[in-house]
């Protein structure tokens, strides 16, 4: 059953005076419960087709069509509101939620433990690290259980080792929520890695390229088993075949 | 360098120049009478002190300084987000605020002199108008330049216009306010100074006052230090309050 149902999707933004179009007529549908990346090159217009799902902008023809309930989208930056503690910005989406002031602390506090942030809660933004802001900006995301998760660049500024463990985390949410998850990216490894299919997009006007189902062959999903299964590096070099045009300069 | 050591060098410097101070003038009547003497300026502040009334001048003036800050940055912070919320409003009222906030507190002193009485309400009054206006400012920006990302990640879960207004357009004038705090001290502490200076029964802007028209000039030192001394004083506490408001803001907003 298709969850998210993108028909004739046209968008184009007006820029220094010059015209860009983004999709010219896109149709695209995302399963239930699937996890599929976009991969692409640079200003695709990988980021555009997120804000259209969650309806932060609206096309200019053509219909976005979503069969759930919730949508719950990580944005890039990970903006984190300053006058409040992690803590605090991870509470926010439960707070707006709710309509109510009352303490989610000890909700937020096995995410920060899981997520390798204990004992963060209370710190500011100002004072904490890019990773530690894009963590807090994934579990504010996922403390309100959306059942689609759009999930924009959510690993790149993480160190190996919590990445992994995020990225467990991700992998078991989807899990217990039967979530629908739309991963942008650019690490290619971390596409295998986590989703069931790989969508290439061309330049614009953005075209689908080519699109793979990954199946490794696991018996469950895992950052780490899947980057050591047989299959990995086959995958891998077929998408890098459809990518490599990038390197040229 | 370990704190207590910035301590003595900060102090040093005061020192040496009260002991040059002190012995250029103290073998000279008229020199005394002319620059005051560190050593009468101490007396003074001892003696004033126990027999209690510097300590009700500086009451009087603190509470003054601190009850118009209070006052207006709360008015600043509510008027700051009713220009957010009609721009209307605030396009009418611009040139207005402009004039208002450019007239000196000086002239218009003594009108509220006489709306308000020589007592401390007056003073309070004048302290709060002089800390309005940056307050106002600094709200209304900071209402008005919330980045795009907050409130489009408000819209990320479904806030509606007046969650958004709570959780982060309010907080974020209040914080550009509170950032503001330090400077804005100073503006209520010269406001109530002026109003005690134009017409009061108390104050330590009174006391300058008299002891300037007796020519006592090491008086009016006296009054000056303790002036600077609650400057600094009201500063620090301001400068510690930033933190914690914060934690109010996130707490009930």
């Amino acid at each position: 059953m298709n969850v998210i149902s993108l028909s004739g999707l046209t968008m184009s933004y007006t820029r220094a005076e010059s015209k860009t179009t983004v999709f010219d007529g896109l149709d695209l549908d995302f399963e239930k419960g699937s996890l599929t990346t976009l991969l692409g090159p640079s200003a695709c217009g990988k980021t555009t087709l997120l804000r259209l799902i969650a309806r932060l902008d609206e096309p200019i023809s053509g219909k976005v069509i979503i069969h759930g309930e919730s949508v719950g989208y990580a944005i890039q930056q990970a903006p984190m509101l300053p006058w409040r503690t992690l803590g605090e910005n991870a509470g926010i989406g439960l707070e707006i939620q709710n309509n109510s002031k009352e303490s989610f602390r000890s909700v937020i506090a096995d995410y920060f433990d899981a997520f390798g942030l204990a004992n963060c809660q209370d710190i500011f933004p100002d004072a904490a690290s890019g990773g530690m802001k894009q963590r807090v900006a994934l579990i504010r995301t996922l403390v309100v259980k959306p059942s689609i998760l759009l999930l924009d660049e959510p690993f790149s500024n993480l160190d190996f080792d919590i990445k992994l463990k995020v990225q467990r985390q991700l992998i078991e949410f989807q899990k217990n929520n039967n979530a629908t998850i739309i991963l942008v990216t650019h690490d290619i490894e971390d596409a295998i890695a986590l989703s069931n299919r790989v969508i290439i997009f061309s330049e614009k006007p953005t075209l689908i390229k080519r699109e793979f189902n990954i199946d490794l062959g696991l018996k469950q999903r895992h950052p780490v088993e899947a980057r050591v299964s047989l299959n990995f590096r086959q995958y891998f070099q077929n998408i890098w075949d459809e990518l490599k045009y990038l390197d040229k300069n | 360098m370990t704190k207590n050591r910035l301590l003595i060098l900060q102090i040093l410097p005061l020192i040496v120049f009260l002991l040059i101070w002190e012995f250029s003038v103290r073998y000279d009547k008229e020199l005394i009478f002319f620059f005051g003497m560190p050593s009468k300026i101490f007396s003074y502040l001892i003696s004033k002190t126990c027999d209690g009334s510097l300590l009700l001048d500086i009451l009087y003036t603190s509470v003054e300084a601190i009850g118009g800050f209070i006052l207006g940055n709360l008015l600043g912070i509510i008027l700051g987000l009713s220009f957010w919320y009609s721009k209307t409003a605030a396009d009418i009222a611009r040139p207005y605020i402009i004039a208002l906030s450019a007239a000196p507190v000086f002239a218009l002193a003594p009108i509220f002199i006489i709306w308000f009485g020589t007592g401390i309400l007056s003073k309070i009054m004048i302290a709060t108008f002089s800390t309005v206006f940056l307050a106002l400012f600094q709200a209304y920006t900071g209402a008005t330049q919330v980045p795009r990302e907050y409130t489009e990640l408000m819209q990320t879960f479904r806030a509606n216009k007046n969650q958004i207004f709570r959780k982060v357009i309010t907080p974020s004038a209040i914080v550009w306010v509170i950032s503001a705090f330090k400077m804005n001290v100073g503006m209520a502490l010269l406001g109530a100074f002026i109003g005690e200076f134009i017409s009061s029964e108390r104050g330590l802007g009174h006391l300058i006052m008299v002891a300037s028209g007796l020519f006592d000039i090491s008086l009016v030192f006296a009054g000056i230090t303790c002036l600077m001394i609650i400057a600094l004083i009201l500063t620090t506490l301001v400068s510690h309050l930033e933190v914690p408001l914060k934690h109010m803001v996130a707490r009930y907003l």
